[in-house]
């Protein structure tokens, strides 16, 4: 399904086209707000702190990707899985032909191949906490989508430097916002019925060639020029290929 | 060239690439089945809402959090945590969010109780480690807002019930303070936390819920000290146990002032009854405390006066008080009598009343009640009705109302510890499994219900009943064995100790049965099932027995307590003896040797190293006499990095001398650097792999032979320090080193290093070749390496002549000291997930290509083709290598969605993969199993041997009319074209 560009959680309702980079203006989800998460006043802030890609006019801040814990020790990472399945998709792209089962509920994200295991919020982001500086793996398990894992790097010496990249196509993330890169086709799709499987099949074929042979065949020979065919029959005669008439008791008679 | 015509056939089989394993949609359930459990109920809460469904959120030992339906005991929504994630507590609140705390008290979730979709989470941090406590209170309200109040961590949080957002935090930083409970006064502001310090002090801290400010810190001393837990008599009063467990201090806390009583437990019970422990319960007023044999319930009157109401020698289960009315409690007591259960639901002031009092019958595979959870509801005439849900010694679940089981649930299949399979009966008159066969009067009732189906006549629940039964009859689910061997039973035991047998058809349970050799007795303290093995399994000169399996268990945790055997008859579930060892049980070798009696011959080792023949039997010691020089195993220490190599010695000597025990001695050791290498994982060849060519025929008319040994061990280790999660360290101090060891010689054929990796290391081996997955550093992705190991003694003989004179890897000499002429060949590549287990397909002769089946962390099930891990993949294959088969060379392996062998299902928290040779070649039983259980049946070279199921016999039967018709007119019109011939 490729990049879709709706940012359905836009704050600002800023038409579509002038959003000036290919990255979704969002704020730090609600509730976390209070959770020991230093509060970055402006936006030049955040860009020193993380150099990280910060987009946000003079009325809102938003934030990238990364926050940092007050505390230097340990980083949380957060981050927004791009569902198109939600029902809210405003603008109802890529819905079409996603009636699935499972809805954001069941999508899990995995840190480390299992070390942690979270969900997602209604709105499609998670956080992962206390993680400590070093290179991480995070996964999305969802049924009928292929996420490719990504690669996390926290920064020891500076605290609150996350990079992110997709590790399959080793596309860096400006921020940490996870999209999958197909959609999973679980079941073969049954083709139509159409004379043309039918006449492909092994049946099929075995009635086209009788139908040759019966109908095609006699008017092969009957095309013949007569000599030519007594020539053949002669040579045929001479090489002594031995036919299997000759062979049999009494087929010698001829 | 018999052998080279054979490969183009095989070769011709494994031609195609696309996808092997699809399916259409309308295909799922026809040949799989898809099952989901939750485990082991720890706690229930039930949904008090009016309207709606009725439901129960229940918390498992399986880590799983699932809302259930009360009416059927369905599953709405359930999720599985993460392994460490464990559950502490579980509340509803606001009536429609679902609260759990989890992580030792540090994750805090919020969770949609009609959906399931996660609200909010947060991380509650504190200074120290502690119980963790979560109450939801109905009473505290900020604005509209609902107060959840945790304690954990040594620390007292106030959480807002919307948003997740912490209000506020008080420390309890003392150093030895132990939180015992965290109590709230209905109708008040405060916060009671209790707790001991220093083991002999009691302490009192009385907190404003409003602000989380201290407003009295009370302590006392009591010399005596104290045991265990404290049960909560009233809100001011709790009772605990002294070191000794043998006084009864009733502690109040009235009005902030700390007043106690001390009363012996020989002044309320006459006789003397050794320690007792409290059974935690909530009960007002009452609570009961457990010795070893007898259960007694005691009542406080007024200020610490203690009198004993009931003294029982049952088996007892008591649930925590449910509220019925503004001062009245109730709660629900199950006893034990032979077959049935006896349920009282009381008041909690008045313990010689019954509100109501049941008689349950209940099948005794289910063991004890170990949990009981109360819930009532208004019947139509507004008197209260109360439900109970148990949870009984097997793991299942079940709701009792009106004194009937409405529902149950196996969810001890949530837990499978091992799997072995049987066969089921041959097709004979008179011969079943269980209670299949029916009697006459129900087999003219299925007769006739059929003839009404025929006539139009039936009603939809006789439709439903001619649907079930057409089932349980279709070919399927028979209880008898079928010519292809798709129908097997699977054994399967359950950490609970029990064993369930389920028809691989449609996933029933034929039988179950708890295993009594894995109660708890005196000998025994804490049994635990270990392993499955096929004991007997009669094919020949056994036709008449029943096939058996043997079941190995032990006393304890650790490795030297003693063994427990016991043997169970598939056919019928039943037990056929169980044998009390007096030896450990550290290692179980199935040897390759079946008796007269077609019982398989199995050695056991124990904590002293000695050997140990089963079954005790003259014939078994004979036939193990003859083959005494040809029995090697080996041993892996993991702490010390060693692998050992044994043979036996002789008879044991020694006061534990009997016929059937052997000493034995070390042949050979491996040992790893301890600073530089740590085991991470060591797999060996199933035992019952066949392989049916030795050789493999390459592009350019070559042959390779496979160095086929059944000693063959690979052993993967990496470095101390990236023993540990992902990203804990660096690519430079990583590294995974790969062997493959012969386990006779001890002789290492092949070691690789891969700098840079790190675990956890899944592999699985087969016939020559082992397939490894672990992690790459460099490259931040997982890898997937193939190692392939050939004989190269034999490379010479390269057509039939020489290999039938030629020379024979059994001529060669077999020395130790001569070394093995082999070649290895191995590849890497990238893979995209995680795994969670490995397996690989496997045929009843070995000649279909194989598959390796992934289990990945999405809990799915991937089946990918042998063929894209194959070390001779190049980039650019030449054209007699691509006419072989081989797949041009790709970085990563392909994931096509279609080869998904759980296709759009999760084996939710997949811990093991088992493949089953089905009679017919082509195919190959797969059995998953996790939370969830799924089984299917795989062809990985297509179903070659048989019409696949989507044949179509009206095209054949057209074709053949046609065909007939045809030589019909175009006889007709020779003939007619003959007599004008002659006439002309």
């Amino acid at each position: 399904m490729g990049r879709v560009a709706p940012h359905r959680e836009a704050p600002l309702k800023v038409p579509h086209k002038e959003v000036p980079l290919k990255v979704s203006h969002r704020e730090a989800p609600m509730g976390w707000k209070n959770q020991e998460l230093c509060t970055l006043s402006s936006c030049h802030q955040l860009w020193k702190l993380s150099n990280l890609g910060c987009y946000g006019t003079h009325r809102t801040v938003t934030f990238a990707r990364a926050s940092l814990n007050c505390t230097h020790d340990f980083i949380r990472v957060w981050g927004w899985v791009h569902h198109q399945w939600s029902s809210e998709d405003p603008q109802g792209l890529g819905t079409k032909g996603f009636a699935l089962p499972g809805k954001t509920s069941n999508v899990k994200v995995i840190l480390n191949g299992g070390q942690i295991v979270t969900y997602l919020r209604p709105d499609g982001y998670f956080l992962f906490q206390n993680i400590p500086a070093g290179t991480h793996l995070i996964e999305v398990a969802a049924i009928g989508y292929f996420f490719s894992p990504v690669r996390v790097d926290v920064s020891a010496r500076n605290p609150g430097k996350v990079q992110a990249a997709l590790t399959e196509n080793r596309r860096g993330l400006s921020e940490l916002v996870l999209e999958p890169l197909r959609d999973e086709q679980y079941y073969e799709i049954r083709e139509p019925f159409s004379i043309m499987s039918v006449v492909k099949s092994p049946m099929g074929l075995m009635v086209g060639f009788m139908l040759v042979v019966v109908f095609l065949m006699p008017k092969l020979v009957e095309n013949m020029d007569p000599e030519e065919m007594r020539r053949a029959q002669e040579e045929m005669r001479n090489q002594g290929v031995p036919s299997l008439a000759s062979l049999l008791p009494g087929g010698g008679r001829n | 060239m018999a052998i080279r015509s054979f490969f183009l056939f095989i070769l011709f089989f494994s031609s195609s690439i696309s996808p092997v394993f699809s399916l259409y949609e309308d295909q799922v359930g026809l040949m799989d089945w898809h099952q989901q459990y939750i485990g082991k109920v720890k706690q229930a809460v039930f949904s008090s809402q009016r309207a709606g469904r009725k439901r129960v959120v229940v918390s498992t030992e399986e880590n799983v959090i699932a809302s259930l339906d009360l009416r059927h005991g369905e599953i709405f929504w359930r999720h599985l945590l993460g392994a460490d994630d464990v559950i502490d507590g579980i509340d509803i609140g606001l009536g429609k969010y679902v609260i759990t705390l989890s992580s030792g008290g540090s994750i805090l979730r919020s969770w949609n109780l009609p959906d399931g979709q996660m609200v909010w989470e947060s991380s509650l941090q504190g200074p120290k480690h502690s119980k963790s406590f979560l109450l939801v209170p109905t009473n505290l309200k900020f604005d509209k807002d609902n107060l959840l109040v945790v304690f954990s961590n040594g620390r007292l949080h106030a959480i807002s019930c919307i948003d997740g957002e912490v209000l506020w935090k008080k420390d309890f930083e003392a150093e030895s303070f132990e939180v015992q409970q965290v109590i709230l006064p209905p109708g008040s502001d405060l916060i009671h936390v209790v707790g001991f310090a220093a083991l002999s002090q009691f302490e009192m801290y009385q907190i404003n819920a409003k602000n989380g400010e201290l407003l009295k810190h009370e302590s006392a001393s009591f010399s005596s000290g104290f045991s265990g837990q404290v049960s909560l008599v009233s809100t001011e009063t709790v009772v605990a146990l002294d070191s000794t467990g043998s006084i009864l201090l009733t502690i109040s806390f009235q009005d902030g002032k700390i007043s106690s009583q001390q009363t012996p437990i020989s002044n309320l019970v006459e006789d003397s009854l050794g320690p007792a422990v409290i059974i935690p319960s909530s009960v007002s007023g009452i609570f009961a405390i457990k010795t070893d044999a007898v259960t007694i319930f005691i009542r406080v009157i007024g200020k610490g006066n203690l009198e004993v109401v009931e003294k029982t020698t049952h088996e007892i289960a008591v649930s925590d008080a449910l509220s019925i009315s503004e001062d009245q409690q109730a709660f629900a007591l199950i006893q034990h009598a032979s077959s049935e259960i006896h349920l009282t639901v009381k008041l909690a002031h008045d313990w010689d009343g019954n509100l109501l009092k049941e008689s349950v019958k209940m099948d005794r595979q289910r063991g004890l009640v170990h949990k009981v959870f109360i819930n009532n509801y208004i019947r139509t005439d507004r008197s209260y009705g109360f439900r109970v849900l148990i949870v009984m010694e097997d793991h299942s679940l079940l709701l009792l109302q009106q004194g009937e089981i409405v529902w149950s649930r196996e969810d001890g299949l949530a837990s499978i510890i091992d799997v072995t399979t049987s066969e089921l009966p041959v097709e004979r008159d008179g011969v079943s499994v269980a209670k299949v066969e029916h009697n006459l009067f129900e087999w003219l009732k299925g007769h006739m219900l059929k003839l009404k189906g025929t006539l139009m006549l039936a009603s939809p629940e006789d439709m439903a009943a001619i649907q079930s039964m057409r089932l349980k009859s279709s070919e399927k689910s028979k209880m008898t064995r079928d010519h292809n061997g798709f129908r097997k039973l699977l054994i399967v035991l359950t950490r609970a100790g029990k064993l369930f047998a389920l028809h691989t058809g449609d996933g029933r349970i034929v039988w179950s049965y708890l295993l009594r050799s894995l109660h708890k007795s005196e000998a025994c303290q804490s049994p635990i099932g270990l392993n499955l093995y096929q004991w007997q399994v009669p094919h020949h000169h056994a036709m008449d027995e029943n096939p058996s399996v043997l079941v190995v268990s032990r006393c304890g945790p650790s490795s030297d307590t003693s063994g427990v055997l016991s043997f169970v008859d598939t056919y019928t579930g039943k037990e056929l003896s169980s044998l009390s060892l007096d030896h450990a049980v550290v290692q179980v070798i199935p040897l390759p040797y079946t008796d007269s009696t077609e019982q398989r011959l199995h050695l056991l080792i124990d904590a002293d190293k000695h050997a140990h023949l089963y079954p005790k039997t003259s014939g078994a010691l004979s036939i193990f006499k003859r083959e005494f020089s040809n029995i090697y195993w080996y041993s892996v220490e993991d702490q010390n990095g060693i692998i050992k190599g044994h043979a036996l010695k002789c008879k044991c000597t020694g006061e534990v001398a009997d016929e059937f025990c052997f000493d034995t001695r070390d042949l050979w050791s491996v040992v790893f650097p301890s600073e530089s290498e740590k085991t991470i994982a060591t797999v060996t060849r199933k035992l019952n792999e066949v392989v049916h060519t030795q050789a493999k025929v390459v592009a350019d008319q070559d042959v390779m032979y496979k160095y086929i040994s059944r000693n063959l061990l690979f052993v993967a280790t990496v470095a101390p320090k990236g023993s540990g999660e992902i990203g804990s360290v660096t690519p430079e101090e990583s590294w995974l080193v790969a062997y493959l060891i012969d386990t006779v010689t001890g002789r290492i054929l092949h070691r690789v290093t891969h700098h840079g990796s790190q675990g956890p290391v899944h592999a699985v081996f087969s016939e020559n070749w082992v397939v490894y997955h672990y992690f790459n550093l460099r490259a931040h992705r997982y890898e997937m390496s193939v190692i392939e190991i050939y004989d190269q003694s034999r490379a010479d003989n390269k057509d039939v002549w020489k290999l039938v004179l030629g020379k024979h890897n059994l001529t060669s000499p077999i020395s130790l000291f001569s070394r093995p002429e082999v070649i290895t060949k191995s590849q890497s590549y990238f893979f995209t997930h995680s795994l969670k287990a490995i397996a690989v397909t496997s045929t009843a002769k070995g000649i279909t290509s194989k598959q390796l089946l992934l289990g990945t962390i999405g809990d799915q099930v991937l089946a990918l083709d042998k063929r894209f891990l194959d070390p001779r993949r190049t980039v650019n294959p030449t054209q007699l290598e691509k006419e072989e088969g081989i797949i041009p060379l790709t970085e990563s392996l392909p994931i096509i969605p279609q080869s998904y062998v759980t296709h759009a299902l999760r084996v939710e928290g997949l811990r093991g993969i088992i493949t089953v040779p089905a009679k017919l070649e082509s195919t190959t039983l797969v059995f998953a199993h996790g939370v969830d259980l799924f089984f299917t049946q795989l062809a990985p070279s297509r179903t070659y041997d048989s019409l696949t199921e989507d044949f179509s016999y009206a095209l054949l039967l057209i074709t053949i009319v046609a065909l007939v018709a045809a030589i019909f007119v175009t006889w007709r019109l020779s003939e007619r074209k003959e007599l004008q011939e002659k006439w002309r």
